[in-house]
């Protein structure tokens, strides 16, 4: 597998399809142009299949105690998606999901950023529900019950997510 | 991650479906006062970091690329740095 920014790959782009139509017509027509956020390709080999995508932005994680605030830095996988064709595929010669190796390489293309170019100690995402188990067997944890109680009207039917780096 | 499609008014008049995500738009997350111990409580599994990043290697190793690599490096320094951790505990 080989990593790419999509803005080397685009032409690709156009046939990379996730079953989500949103997330499809973002990948195909916004994300190039997205400044808050680098889009990255994890592609075959031969460099003509696109197995997933991502999309990273930089953000914080909040906390407020004795009426003091802090900002803990914090990336957020702000797109993730996978091939439709790659879902529940595992890899030739492995136990592995396609899918975990691209989050885990996400994760990792993450940690290259924080430790040499730009710090910060935590990932965090929304997951839709059906998403969830994938993100937890990824070693995300669920930030529902940690949210500000004001916070939860927003996320209607999003699951916010984090790790620890 | 997390959109929904709405097609609204204005939507309807411009022809276009809409997509509006159910999130605000580069929000950040804000812990619970009562809840900021057990934010900070959760550390890093480095177990579960160093499987995987062994594994991201094995992986990139299969592909081709030698330990010279820059990826590769990365990924070998990470798993010295989890091993010591592990090692120091």
């Amino acid at each position: 597998m080989q990593v790419k920014l999509l803005k080397d790959v685009c032409p690709l782009i156009s046939s990379f399809h996730c079953g989500n139509k949103t997330l499809d017509e973002y990948f195909q027509n916004k994300a190039l142009d997205d400044d808050d956020a680098t889009t990255y390709c994890f592609l075959e080999e031969n460099l003509k299949t696109i197995i997933a995508v991502s999309s990273l932005s930089c953000n914080g994680i909040i906390t407020k105690s004795a009426n003091k605030m802090s900002t803990y830095p914090a990336v957020e996988i702000k797109m993730f998606a996978v091939n439709d064709s790659y879902k529940g595929k595992t890899i030739e010669g492995e136990e592995e999901h396609y899918s975990d190796w691209c989050f885990n390489s996400t994760i990792a293309k993450i940690m290259q950023f924080t430790d040499n170019y730009c710090g910060a100690s935590r990932v965090f995402l929304y997951s839709v529900p059906n998403a969830k188990h994938f993100y937890l067997r990824c070693g995300m944890h669920e930030f529902t019950d940690l949210m500000y109680p004001d916070d939860r009207p927003y996320f209607d039917r999003c699951i916010p997510m984090f790790m620890h780096l | 991650m997390c959109k929904k499609e709405l097609e609204g008014k204005g939507s309807e008049q411009g022809g276009i479906k809409m997509s509006v995500m159910t999130k605000p738009v580069n929000v950040s997350l804000r812990v619970n006062e009562k809840k900021t111990k057990d934010f900070l409580s959760v550390t890093r599994d480095t177990n579960a970091m160093l499987k995987r990043f062994k594994f991201l290697k094995k992986m990139e190793l299969r592909a081709g690329k030698t330990e010279k690599d820059p990826d590769v490096a990365f990924l070998s320094g990470k798993i010295n740095d989890f091993e010591k951790e592990i090692e120091e505990r």
